[in-house]
């Protein structure tokens, strides 16, 4: 406990908790066009407009006491252990000379891949390019994002703000709804790509059979609402929606 | 390190975060400068501080869990479903501990300290006048003089000799009550008043258990409209980490759409079928239905004839030939063992000429296997009990088989004993001997047919049928032998490190994982049907059968549950009154009216909600069509 804590230091904790309720509204900004829900990210739980409002004050000094009332806990769905273990993991992917400033350095997305975590994981790519917020396009990492991820795939985490995710995973082409293309792609990369693969047919009877269950309005495709209704009456989805560090 | 922290870069974290914050956060933050409040504020200090504690105790409380780093490795590693699994195993140490517990500080350890003298203590020596005193002759063939060492070995495995008496069986728990100073320990009251309460504890926390997931079942009921999306949406565990495990779920995912797929084309073919093909698929499955109640009842003849054989010819065979007699000890345990493992073959060789749906087929074999395993021990039991009760002249003055079974209690103690030690033995040799070896075999042979053989999958149903056997037969034994849950709570706990290894090392994953969700439910609802098959023939044992005269605690007393009758005649009268009023018929006819009309009530309003939310649901529908119109029309 004491070496890992020493890696990120207990003050710097602190701000995640206020920097940890990551909101951020204004956050997608830089690639608004390709990010449809980068307007409304949600990662903390509940009390997260409490704190923001205390966070977004005047700028406050480091001892203030609103700062210190604060935990991670409260911030991200993660705790205080989770958080210095994802700190250390996040620090392990960087070269030796960057470990210093782990904080303020970005990890290229074939980094982040070679996590274990993400290895066997068939959607890994969409899972960097959401919850990546480089400006220049190319689904790398900071520290934030990298905790944004455990947070949302972490035990705790509500299923609305899963399922919200996972919507945005699914939409491989980042228009806000889940057409008959994204489908496809998503029930590819389930079936995985080995030798035997779901013939034409009976892909086009499937996404048929996706499309009655969950397109109430009839448009020919899933809207996140419809999406979010779908999921609530899937009782697997939370504790499949997973990753344990 | 706080000059790395907070003191440099947090203004700058401030205003980040406050850019980010947003509209809303604005808003919010006006509310509170409008309505600032000291009380408010306390309020909202003192319950952050509070749920700060709260969770800083369950992340304590997280530690000392039992294997909680075990269970979240190998989550991460296997998904869910082999997760639950083991959460189940660990779920059933806990009961067996409690169990023990709960036995042993009641029970055995008053019994313990009165025997040694530091109570004072009487035995239960006043006999009923009726009684023949042959039926109080009980001489345990203890081990006399200089015996061979194999003698301890096999009285071991076989609970006799250097073991019968005791306190892991019946015979030992002799002694009627334990003074301490004036107070009256009443220890047959205390052993037949704790079996009610390990019974009624495990009933209990399995159905808190069960609650959970029946809520989830019932409220997220798997609609067959939505198991597509449910398969597509919610396919993929997020938690597997393993490549291989990842490539087998791959597999697994394309099996089950196909199968799907495939059903969904059976179903229409099974609604065009003609009246002759229908004729003839009934006819198979009658005959087939028939070919498997006679396997069953061959199955059951088996143990029948060999727990007779081996009961009769057990206690006169000397220790002469030691692995004759250990063998004839184990008859009973061979045959069961081997029957679960044959019958659930041949139900899954039949199945296939049955021609239901895949998914059916899964089901239904699961619930023959289920039967085979809880009715086996159920006809064991049944073949004791037609050995103990007796119809001869001299059996009747005791009211069982005294010549053959001087402790009845003890013997099927010692059945009981047995089942549950060759059962883990089972457990055992089967990783060791045979997994372990294929193992081997198929890393380091590169010849076809071992490669094409490969790994035995870790298949979870077959797992859990197999612990809850386990499980049936402790709930049944700890009557009759009272240290079970101890010996039962060690088996589950060798067992979980077995069965890790077994996972990780020698078998793969299997090809059609099991659904956590259902699981979950299913482990208990099978658990469930274990506890009151135990229930049954501990039932007649404590009511009917009459209680052995010459050990145990109930030697007093026709069957062990004429204790209570005689305790409650020993109530003031005020309280024997309300007593007999709660027995009587007049409390129990109007007390059933009620609970039926409760249930009734209870039925109506799950109807009513049901209505609600499909209301609810026709309105969501209804609410996406305007906005469709609203959109067109704009």
């Amino acid at each position: 406990m004491g070496g890992s804590s020493s890696l990120l230091p207990r003050d710097a904790l602190g701000e995640y908790q206020v920097g940890g309720c990551r909101v951020g509204g204004d956050r997608g900004i830089g690639n608004a066009g390709s990010r449809v829900w980068g307007s409304s990210r949600i990662v903390g739980p509940r009390e997260c407009g409490e704190s923001r409002a205390v966070a977004g004050a005047e700028p406050l000094p480091s001892g203030h006491p609103g700062l210190t009332a604060l935990s991670p806990q409260e911030l991200t769905f993660l705790n205080k252990q989770e958080i210095l273990l994802a700190y250390k993991r996040f620090s392990e992917l960087l070269p030796k000379e960057q470990r210093e400033n782990a904080r303020t350095v970005r990890v290229p997305a074939s980094q982040i891949l070679t996590l274990p975590e993400l290895r066997a994981n068939p959607f890994r790519h969409r899972i960097c390019h959401v919850f990546s917020t480089s400006v220049d396009e190319d689904d790398s990492m900071s520290f934030e994002d990298f905790l944004d991820m455990l947070s949302v795939f972490s035990d705790t985490a509500t299923s609305d703000v899963k399922s919200h995710y996972a919507f945005r995973i699914f939409d491989f082409d980042d228009d806000g709804t889940l057409d008959g293309k994204d489908l496809e792609k998503v029930v590819n990369c389930l079936t995985g790509q080995g030798e035997a693969q779901l013939s034409s047919t009976e892909m086009e009877q499937l996404i048929q059979n996706i499309l009655e269950e969950s397109d109430i309005d009839k448009d020919g495709t899933i809207n996140i609402s419809e999406f979010q209704h779908v999921i609530s009456r899937c009782p697997d989805f939370v504790s499949s929606f997973k990753i344990v560090l | 390190m706080s000059e790395l922290g907070a003191g440099a870069e947090l203004p700058g974290w401030g205003a980040d975060s406050r850019r980010r914050s947003g509209k809303d956060g604005r808003d919010s933050r006006q509310a509170d400068i409008k309505y600032p409040s000291g009380w408010n504020e306390w309020k909202r200090a003192s319950s952050k501080s509070w749920k700060k504690s709260l969770k800083g105790i369950k992340g304590l409380s997280s530690y000392l869990k039992l294997w909680r780093h075990d269970i979240h490795s190998i989550e991460g590693k296997f998904g869910t479903g082999i997760k639950a699994y083991f959460s189940f195993l660990r779920f059933l140490v806990q009961l067996n501990f409690l169990l023990f517990i709960l036995m042993f500080s009641f029970v055995t350890l008053p019994t313990v300290i009165s025997n040694y003298g530091i109570f004072n203590s009487s035995s239960a020596e006043i006999f009923p006048d009726d009684t023949e005193p042959y039926c109080t002759v009980y001489t345990p063939t203890g081990n006399k003089g200089l015996v061979y060492f194999y003698t301890y070995l096999k009285d071991l495995l076989t609970g006799t000799g250097f073991l019968e008496v005791t306190v892991l069986f019946y015979g030992y728990y002799t002694v009627d009550a334990a003074w301490l100073s004036v107070l009256r320990y009443n220890i047959p009251l205390a052993y037949l008043l704790v079996t009610f309460a390990y019974l009624g504890l495990s009933l209990l926390w399995i159905i808190k258990r069960s609650v959970e997931g029946f809520k989830q079942n019932l409220v997220h009921a798997e609609d067959q409209f939505q198991s597509y999306c449910n398969k597509v949406f919610a396919g993929w565990d997020f938690c597997i980490t393993d490549l291989n495990a990842a490539r087998l779920k791959h597999h697994s995912l394309l099996y089950e759409l196909q199968a799907d797929l495939e059903e969904e084309r059976l179903k229409q073919k099974i609604a065009d079928r003609t009246m002759k093909e229908k004729l003839r698929i009934y006819t198979l499955r009658i005959f087939l239905n028939i070919i498997v109640i006679a396997v069953l009842l061959g199955c059951f003849y088996s143990i029948y004839r060999a727990t007779v054989f081996s009961q009769e010819n057990s206690s006169d065979v000397n220790s002469v030939n030691f692995q004759a007699n250990l063998l004839v000890q184990y008859l009973p345990s061979i045959v069961i063992t081997l029957v679960n493992f044959i019958a659930p073959q041949i139900f899954s060789f039949l199945i296939r000429f049955e021609d239901y749906s895949p998914a059916y087929e899964i089901r239904l074999t699961l619930m023959r296997c289920v039967f085979v395993r809880l009715a086996n021990i159920g006809v064991l039991l049944f073949s004791l009990w037609s050995q103990i009760h007796c119809a001869t002249d001299r059996c009747k003055a005791c009211g069982y088989n005294y010549e053959l079974y001087p402790c009845w209690e003890s013997a099927v103690g010692q059945e009981m004993y047995k089942l549950l030690i060759f059962d883990f033995m089972i457990i055992i040799a089967m990783t060791l001997f045979l997994d372990f070896p294929r193992k081997l075999l198929v890393t380091y042979c590169s010849w076809k047919p071992v490669q094409w053989c490969g790994l035995q999958e870790f298949g979870i149903s077959d797992n859990v049928l197999e612990i809850i056997y386990g499980q049936t037969i402790c709930w049944i034994g700890t009557f009759f032998s009272p240290l079970l849950p101890a010996i039962a709570t060690i088996k589950y706990f060798v067992i979980f490190y077995i069965k890790k290894v077994s996972l990780i090392h020698t078998r793969k994953p299997a090809s059609r994982p099991i659904r956590a969700s259902s699981s979950n439910f299913f482990f208990l609802v099978v658990l469930l049907i274990g506890l009151i098959l135990a229930l049954v023939p501990l039932g007649v044992s404590i009511a009917h059968i009459p209680s052995s005269k010459a050990c145990g605690p109930f030697r007093s007393f026709d069957t062990s549950w004429a204790i209570v009758p005689h305790t409650v005649l020993g109530f003031p009268t005020g309280l024997r009154k309300v007593i007999y009023g709660i027995a009587s018929e007049a409390f129990a006819v109007p007390f059933f009216i009620v609970v039926c009309l409760i249930m009734f009530y209870l039925i109506a309003l799950a109807g009513a909600h049901k209505r609600v939310v499909e209301q609810l649901r026709e309105q969501l529908v209804m609410s996406f069509g305007q906005n469709v119109i609203r959109t067109e029309t704009t």
